[in-house]
């Protein structure tokens, strides 16, 4: 069992010709039970290197698909250090993914209004980003969220948030 | 006075630059071409391309410039960009009688044809055309128009863009000037089509509309067309638009990427709103500019700059069709749309310049996804409505930018999409 070699495979070199449209969860369903436990240590432990400037969203996505108990602590501890709004976001759906904590929810819906500022340049990119984890939780709230969003007047942001509901 | 009167049947025939006037027409015989002084034209093709126009003479500046051969005009302003700075300080402008450097750019000769310029200074329109002005004189340009568009002090604008050219490499100045020249070039495109259009004389913007309309013999545009000895300013200016389509292109495509960075971004999107406005597709340039409006984030100089390019949105045309421009997402697409002859957002400069940026300043990906799926907002606008893309898909991910944004554009825009 290689797990540099899968690591290497499931969390590919982050720019753009890898990561644009990457989806490791193929690649996850084959491995055998040993792999995905190496494949978590080896997260967790690279999880743990990173500064929350730095976050490789991608890792904490993939533990929270492996419903990774054991990350939680570094993922609870990152979420309180994180200021990034989206990284914050995608950690407290993953947390949510893992063990339903509905204290997450409200962290999520705030992250949503907070991102939703014209003032930003990106601000639709961050909330078309936003939707899809928001549309993890499957809560009232973050439904109605997304319902509310569903009716925007911009087009890219009402066509996401119809899309994240499904 | 009684015998010293001169008459003949032809006239005195020499005169100006020691010229021989033709006998019948009035036009001078130069070495190379015929020159005809009511028109202020010489009347065949420049054989140098000294000016984009091949018919301007002595570089529409007779009192700065002689042209003995009738091939290459000489003289004009030589000195070194220490006077030519000071020849642009504001006071002189004020002095004579300008509002602004732009003002006296597009109502003088430009920096090569400009010489003494006092109170009151000389106005006889012409032409600005391109490699008529040092990198001095753009950057002068460049900075004025920018002054005047953020109300910020010319020095502000110089750090500004010092800064600017220091992060990036790119040479913005150039870049800026280009975006300008082209921009008058548009105003100049626009005012012969009016001219020829409305058929009378409103400006002497176009040569050869004025000769056209000097020689009195063309009446509609079908006979303009078919003169042969139209036809080779005609098929100069087509292919200065050709040629001047593809500098946009390039200086467009490199924008964009460096657009997308806050703070150092400001006014590429300028530059770029400017690009697309010389164009005249409405919907990219406010896209440009859409990071610019008021409290969007960059600042309120850039959204100074950003309502000063409005205005200049006029009408709306479509880009070029590009029939080889491709969409991937997921593992191993690039590499099979690449293989496959495509062209791909990462090949773009635009994508380079991104990947450069990234690289370099070690952004981390969810920062970059961001400036990634903008780029790719442009990239999916830039599909003509109603044409064909070829996508290449791999199991993309829910959230992947090929399902937040290229997908849901190019259904918008009634795009085809062939999946490969």
């Amino acid at each position: 069992m290689d797990i540099e070699k899968i690591v290497a495979e499931v969390i590919p070199k982050s720019d753009y010709h890898h990561r644009n449209g990457f989806n490791n969860i193929p690649l996850i369903d084959r491995l055998s039970n040993d792999e995905r436990d190496g494949l978590e240590d080896a997260l967790i432990h690279k999880l743990l290197l990173e500064s929350e400037d730095e976050i490789d969203t991608l890792i904490v996505e993939t533990l929270a698909y492996l419903k990774s108990q054991k990350s939680l602590p570094v993922l609870y501890q990152l979420l309180g250090k994180c200021s990034e709004n989206l990284i914050k976001l995608t950690i407290a759906a993953s947390i949510f993914e893992i063990n339903m904590d509905t204290s997450m929810i409200d962290i999520a819906t705030g992250v949503i209004r907070k991102i939703d500022n014209k003032n930003d340049a990106y601000y639709v990119h961050k909330l078309t980003s936003a939707f899809y984890y928001l549309a993890k939780f499957q809560e009232p709230d973050t439904i109605k969220l997304l319902e509310e969003y569903s009716r925007h007047s911009e087009y890219l942001i009402s066509y996401n948030a119809k899309q994240a509901l499904g | 006075m009684p015998g010293r009167s001169y008459s003949s049947s032809t006239g005195y025939r020499y005169g100006g630059q020691g010229t021989e006037k033709a006998v019948n027409s009035n036009w001078v015989n130069y070495e190379l071409r015929q020159y005809n002084p009511l028109l202020g034209r010489f009347m065949s093709y420049d054989p140098y391309h000294q000016f984009q126009s091949p018919y301007l003479a002595m570089a529409n500046n007779p009192v700065s410039f002689v042209d003995p051969s009738g091939g290459l005009a000489v003289g004009g302003v030589t000195g070194s960009p220490q006077n030519l700075k000071e020849f642009y300080s504001i006071d002189a402008l004020a002095e004579s009688g300008y509002s602004s450097l732009w003002d006296l750019i597009w109502n003088t000769q430009g920096i090569m044809g400009m010489q003494g310029l006092g109170a009151g200074g000389g106005g006889s329109h012409a032409h600005l055309r391109k490699g008529t002005f040092s990198k001095l004189g753009k950057e002068m340009v460049i900075l004025e128009e920018l002054s005047k568009a953020t109300g910020m002090s010319i020095e502000e604008v110089r750090k500004e863009l010092d800064e600017f050219v220091n992060g990036t490499g790119i040479e913005i100045v150039d870049a800026y000037a280009e975006v300008l020249e082209h921009r008058v070039e548009g105003e100049l495109i626009d005012r012969t089509v009016n001219i020829f259009v409305n058929g009378s004389f409103q400006s002497s913007y176009s040569e050869e509309f004025e000769f056209k309309l000097e020689g009195g013999a063309y009446v509609n545009p079908e006979d303009f067309l078919n003169d042969p000895n139209m036809r080779p300013g005609l098929l100069a200016q087509q292919r200065r638009q050709k040629q001047n389509e593809e500098v946009l292109d390039y200086i467009q495509y490199g924008l964009e990427g460096v657009g997308l960075v806050p703070v150092v971004g400001i006014f590429a999107d300028g530059a770029n709103a400017l690009i697309y406005t010389a164009r005249g597709d409405y919907v990219n340039a406010a896209f440009s500019t859409g990071s610019m409006v008021p409290g969007l984030g960059y600042g309120a100089n850039a959204a100074k700059l950003g309502l000063a390019a409005a205005p200049l949105f006029v009408k709306f045309v479509d880009k070029a069709a590009d029939g080889g421009r491709a969409f991937y997402s997921g593992a191993g697409t690039g590499e099979r749309a690449i293989a496959a002859g495509f062209e791909t957002i990462g090949q773009t400069r635009a994508g380079k310049n991104l990947q450069n940026l990234i690289e370099s300043k070690n952004i981390p990906w969810s920062e970059a996804e961001l400036m990634w799926q903008r780029l790719s907002t442009t990239w999916a606008r830039g599909v003509p409505d109603g044409s064909t893309v070829n996508v290449f898909l791999n199991n993309p991910r829910k959230g992947a930018i090929w399902f937040k944004t290229e997908l849901p554009i190019l259904l918008e825009k009634g795009v085809n999409i062939i999946y490969k």
